[in-house]
């Protein structure tokens, strides 16, 4: 059984990698040990197979002009390092209080408006109407549509309920 | 970049709360254009003086009322704005059987000011209505009368 290290050493031998005096001492090897010649048949057999089955990528480009390109965005210069403001300038702080401002005033917001919705009495809210009827005969009933911009009051008498019905 | 969309968003926050303010009316003098109006089914008048009330008005007013057309009562009389204040009363009288009276009042949501409409028919006080006062939103009463008619008395903050 062939181990690691013997395993790597055929593969670089196959793969043009050792000196003179390895490369000699391991055509020694393969030339007395069975299984040796084996893994190194193998192996060269794997190189062959994927080295000759590579796709042939080809570049719609010519070598030159394909080069040219990568060298142009290596040159190409970078967006430089960002100028920290001074302390004591207003960009300073701001850049400093910024998420903990936006943070506060979206906090405000939301509550203000949470509020205004609970309380019903933000825009269009007419939960705090009221209305007085000195008639017990007279009915009344308001509603709000915020389509139409209007708070409705209707004033029904009962008399002309009555007339109706009649 | 972090620095840019927080900025938006306090700024964006800021906006909020300002619309918000700007939409709620504060207290002192404030003026309403007045309208009596006047419903019908009927296709031909007999009094020549009423007029037709603008499309917008219309459109409003027949999402809560049956009615085919509207009218405005002494349209001309009623151009000059109608001031209330917290001062006192302001009266209006709309039509021979109609006025108004209304004052401003202190609502009971923080103090924000309420318009207190009191409508008065042939010398009787018929309905006191108190509604907080919102930008550009009306404030309609209307009620029925003979011969399925209808009358309203619309407030527009001007």
């Amino acid at each position: 059984m062939i181990n690691h290290d013997k395993a790597l050493k055929l593969q670089a031998y196959l793969d043009n990698e050792l000196s003179a005096n390895e490369a000699g001492q391991i055509s020694e090897w393969l030339a007395r040990d069975d299984e040796a010649r084996a893994v190194f048949e193998e192996l060269r057999n794997t190189k062959s197979l994927i080295s000759g089955n590579e796709l042939d990528l080809k570049v719609a480009e010519t070598r030159e002009f394909y080069w040219s390109k990568i060298a142009r965005e290596i040159a190409r210069p970078s967006a430089g390092p960002t100028t920290a403001p001074q302390e004591g300038t207003w960009r300073y702080w701001w850049q400093r209080f910024a998420a903990p401002l936006a943070g506060a005033a979206l906090l405000v917001t939301l509550f203000v408006f949470t509020l205004n919705q609970f309380n019903g009495f933000g825009r269009g809210g007419n939960s705090f109407q009221e209305i007085e009827t000195p008639f017990e005969e007279a009915n009344s009933i308001s509603f709000h549509s915020q389509a139409a911009g209007m708070t409705f009051v209707w004033i029904s008498s009962e008399d002309r309920q009555e007339e109706q019905e009649d | 970049m972090t620095n840019r969309i927080y900025s938006l968003l306090f700024i964006g926050s800021l906006f909020l709360m300002t619309s918000w303010a700007a939409g709620e009316v504060q207290a002192g003098d404030v003026k309403f254009q007045v309208a009596l109006v006047w419903g019908t089914n009927k296709e031909k008048l007999d009094d020549p003086t009423l007029k037709e009330v603008d499309p917008k008005l219309k459109e409003s007013l027949q999402r809560f009322l049956k009615w085919k057309h509207y009218y405005e009562v002494n349209r001309d009389r009623n151009k000059e704005p109608f001031v209330v204040s917290d001062k006192g009363s302001s009266k209006r009288k709309l039509s021979d059987k109609c006025e108004i009276e209304a004052r401003l009042v202190e609502g009971r949501d923080q103090g924000k000011p309420m318009v207190e409409v009191k409508v008065i028919g042939e010398g009787k006080l018929v309905k006191t209505v108190r509604q907080p006062i919102v930008a550009k939103e009306s404030l309609t009463i209307a009620g029925d009368d003979k011969n399925d008619t209808a009358w309203a008395i619309v407030l527009t903050p001007k």
